[in-house]
């Protein structure tokens, strides 16, 4: 008994090594990345003179010593946001607003990205990717982020990125509840979470693929 | 039906004498309104019941039982519409903002809109005779702001030697105090009515400056003067005197550092209506009536420091009109109305450089024909030339089919408009603080070239050549509806209506600035559809007990958002995931401030032998949206609702023989209020009242 056992268990090997060692038909045709969105949840922004700065290559937060280099694509600092770009950074980042659903966006558009310039940043905030609420309505004095609006960038690396802005609070919490509208209770701001897809082939196309 | 118009001719003559609607509580509220002879369907007398066109009627007697005092108080309670306060209390009737509902009084309009809104409580309602309230575009009789329909305030006539006084105190320092006087001789008619009202306002915010309703007073004065020339000739000579004055005082700074500002205003309006009705033959009945009137403000504000002025505004409306109507009865079935006039309106305000003057040419053509016993038709059609903007052509078409005794059917097709106002036509302002400049639509073109002229334009974002070019706002309207009354103590009412309303006019930017605002203008921008429909029943249960309830539903939505909503192009973040959504066309709430659901039931009692009666109402409003908070500038997310509501008011009454009645009565017994949300809804307010009456007896009673 023990002996057939042995037997089997060696097969099983020799066939698991014939297995993996038989990758003929992987050189063919190299198996494409799957595509999907990475989430960031809470990334500090609440310095009041340095950008927290971001690469979507790398998939994390840039040290500031490298702030005059091409290694980050995006700075935060309190609501607002900079490219890599212009009178920003010495990469050649850019990006637009696009209006519509983040999993819908397949493709990048093909033109009408800005730079950052000293008359406007290239994303917008007030009237761009958030809304402040101020006196207006409840929840009072708070930066929501709009909906149906989309940032395309254009990495420093000239990859296409799709980002979008989940919320300005730590923990992204939900903000139509009472503790939210009382501002003793509002958690901090200053904490970005976003979601982002980036295309590392250098095409356009932004469509995830599971 | 042409014979009812020559009884009700000879009706309303003897009516000037008598006093018809006085009856002892044996006739029920029911039959009564079908009897009701009514104005303002044809701008002539008819009976309720030969109408095609669905006319609510609210006798006076009913508004002595409500116990209300001002017009906002009585057309509170009524099917379908709410009072709804934005520059002042006005009425939505429909699912329309208040601007676009005419109020007459005797058939002319009321003026004194300086921002659309028509403040009822400017209405005194111990001289009314009965309120008719016609739904549906009337601009085919009554020309501009007949969009959603017309309110027509018929007052008192003259009847019999008599005078009543009233003296009313409630809640919030109220105080109500009226006095009617008639005096009739032979061919001559004498009414005169005073009234004087005044409150100390409410608080609902108590640490802040000011209150919510600050104290007001005012008084009203109208007399009728008519006079029997002969048979066939009649004259009639009415004015009024309005006098509002008012006192606030409000924080204009913050509140660790306040600035308290005190304000003082003041509202007079004055009106006169000679009217001359002459029969030249039994078939020819012609009418000349004028009508001057004038409404003026005038508010100060001063810091209460110094007393140094902080703003000083005054606003000055003149409207005279002479008409003349004429109306031929061909045969029984067959009756033709036509009528031409001219109107002169000056507008003077503090902001506008000039006195602003405008004349309108109208005519209008009215045709009733029964080609068939059971079959009724109206036709209406009128045409208005207006100087400062385009001429306009409102038709109207009504049809009422008699199935059966109980069962009848109508249908209207009609059109209405309401003309660009002062505002929207002459406004020159710009914001110093902000820096963004207003213009209306005659005087863009100057303005634009002015500012071109200073260096102050970046860019145009408009072409040019559309300066100038605005139109009235315009409703086309269908009505479909049944009526029955199955047996004599049971009427039922039903009315399906769309209204399609297109060329709103609203602010587009024409222009960018140096300093980087933009210039305005306006322009005929938006469409939006308001449909429902409507029911009423009214349940007599024998002599002296009525049940009436209605309801109404409403559907109002902006068509350019419905379109956004199909394309898919509107979003909103989810509340609990903070990712962006897709907002479907079902979550649309339609437009802010009107309910899906408004509804009301009312009990009246009389016993005529004792001289007791009561009422018992209750009204329910729907929740409605205020504001957007999910920022995505529609109304879609539970949050942007306020709640719906159900105020009950009741009031009982006890009249000795003929000359005294004494009436308690409490508003809004629950003590229903949202301080936050409706600052215009007092809480409970209790009340009672002390009614004279003195004098020689009423004809109409033994």
């Amino acid at each position: 008994m023990k002996s057939v056992i042995r037997m089997n268990a060696l097969l099983l090997m020799s066939l698991a090594l014939c297995g993996t060692s038989c990758d003929d038909s992987d050189d063919a045709a190299p198996k494409a990345q799957p595509l999907k969105a990475s989430e960031v949840a809470d990334l500090d922004a609440t310095s009041t003179g340095k950008y927290t700065f971001y690469s979507f290559a790398d998939g994390a937060v840039v040290a500031n010593a490298d702030s005059a280099s091409s290694k980050w694509d995006i700075g935060f600092r309190g609501t607002t946001l900079i490219l890599n770009s212009g009178v920003s950074g010495p990469g050649s980042a850019s990006g637009q607003i696009v209006d519509g659903i983040f999993e819908e966006i397949a493709e990048a558009p093909a033109a009408g990205y800005a730079q950052d310039t000293d008359a406007a940043k290239a994303i917008l905030g007030s009237s761009g990717w958030y809304t402040y609420t101020g006196t207006a309505s409840v929840p009072n004095h708070a930066i929501l982020p709009n909906a149906g609006k989309v940032l395309v960038l254009k990495t420093a690396a000239g990859k296409y990125v799709k980002v979008e802005i989940i919320s300005y609070y730590l923990g992204n919490p939900s903000t139509n509840t009472a503790e939210f509208a009382d501002l003793a209770s509002r958690p901090a701001s200053r904490y970005y979470s976003f979601r982002y897809l980036y295309q590392p082939d250098g095409t356009t196309n932004l469509e995830a693929t599971e | 039906m042409i014979r009812y118009f020559r009884l009700c001719w000879l009706t309303i003559l003897v009516a000037y004498s008598l006093d018809i609607h006085n009856a002892t509580g044996q006739d029920s509220i029911a039959t009564k309104n079908l009897d009701a002879v009514i104005v303002t369907a044809t701008r002539s007398e008819r009976t309720l019941s030969e109408l095609p066109v669905p006319v609510t009627v609210v006798q006076g007697e009913q508004i002595r039982s409500m116990g209300s005092l001002r017009l906002n108080d009585v057309l509170a309670e009524q099917t379908g519409m709410a009072i709804v306060t934005d520059h002042g209390t006005g009425v939505q009737l429909q699912g329309f903002s208040p601007e676009y509902t005419l109020i007459l009084v005797d058939g002319e309009p009321l003026i004194g809109r300086t921002s659309g809104t028509l403040d009822l409580t400017r209405i005194a309602v111990g001289n009314i005779k009965q309120i008719e309230i016609m739904k549906g575009p009337s601009s085919s009789l009554y020309g501009s702001e007949a969009l959603a329909g017309v309110i027509n305030i018929i007052t008192d006539r003259p009847s019999g030697t008599n005078g009543n006084v009233t003296a009313r105190y409630g809640t919030n320092e109220t105080w109500d105090l009226g006095g009617t006087l008639n005096y009739t001789k032979s061919k001559f008619g004498l009414y005169v009515f005073g009234n004087h009202y005044r409150t100390g306002g409410y608080d609902f915010s108590p640490e802040a400056e000011g209150q919510t309703v600050s104290p007001f007073s005012n008084s009203t004065f109208q007399s009728r003067v008519t006079y029997g020339l002969s048979e066939r000739t009649r004259i009639s000579l009415s004015g009024r005197y309005f006098y509002e004055k008012q006192e606030n005082s409000t924080n204009v700074g913050t509140t660790t550092d306040p600035v308290v500002v005190n304000g003082t205003g003041d509202i007079k309006d004055w009106n006169i209506n000679p009217v001359i009705t002459h029969k030249f033959t039994d078939k020819l009945k012609t009418t000349f009536r004028f009508y001057g009137t004038q409404y003026s403000t005038n508010s100060l504000l001063t810091y209460r420091q110094d007393g140094g002025t902080y703003d000083a505004t005054y606003f000055d409306q003149t409207f005279y009109r002479p008409e003349v109507q004429a109306e031929y009865f061909f045969n029984e079935r067959n009756a033709l109305s036509l009528g031409v006039g001219r109107i002169w309106e000056s507008v003077e305000a503090t902001r506008y450089d000039d006195k602003m003057k405008y004349q309108t040419n109208y005519v209008y053509a009215q045709y009733e024909w029964q080609p068939l016993k059971k079959l009724n038709l109206l036709a209406g059609a009128r045409f208005d030339d207006h100087s400062a903007y385009g001429s306009q052509v409102s038709p109207k078409l009504s049809v009422q089919y008699d199935v059966v005794k109980s069962l009848a059917v109508r249908a209207s097709y009609g059109k209405g408009f309401k003309a660009p106002d002062f505002r929207q036509l002459y406004l020159n302002f710009t914001n110093s603080t902000v820096g963004y400049t207003v213009l209306g639509s005659k005087t863009v073109e100057d303005g634009i070239l002015q500012l071109q002229e200073q260096g102050q334009i970046q860019a145009m974002l408009a072409d040019p050549s559309t300066f100038g070019d605005i139109k009235a706002e315009s409703s086309s309207a269908y009505n479909f509806g049944f009526k029955l009354n199955p047996f004599q103590r049971l009427t039922a009412n039903l009315n399906f209506f769309r209204n399609d309303v297109t060329d709103l006019i609203d602010t587009k930017a024409v222009a960018l600035k140096t300093n980087g605002q933009q210039v305005f203008s306006y322009y005929n921008i938006a469409e939006v559809y308001m449909q429902g429909l409507e029911a009423d029943v009214a349940y007599v249960f024998n002599t002296g007990l009525a049940l009436s309830a209605g309801y109404q539903y409403l559907d109002a939505k902006d068509k350019a958002v419905v379109k956004q909503l199909e394309a898919g192009t509107v979003y909103a973040r989810d509340p609990g995931t903070n990712l962006t959504r897709r907002v479907t066309k079902g979550e649309y709430g339609g437009l802010l401030n009107r309910s899906k659901n408004m509804a009301n039931a009312k009990l009246f009692y009389e016993h005529a032998e004792t001289g007791w009666s009561a009422t018992t109402r209750i009204i329910y409003r729907g929740r409605y949206g205020i504001s957007d908070t999910n920022n995505n500038n529609i109304l879609d997310a539970d949050s942007e609702y306020v709640d719906g509501y159900a105020t009950v008011n009741v009031s009982v009454a006890k009249t000795f023989g003929r000359w005294l009645r004494l009436q308690v009565g409490c508003d809004n017994i629950f003590d229903y209020t949202n301080k936050t949300y409706i600052p215009s809804l007092p809480g409970r307010l209790v009340w009672g009242s002390v009614g004279l009456t003195f004098g020689g007896r009423k004809s109409s009673e033994k």
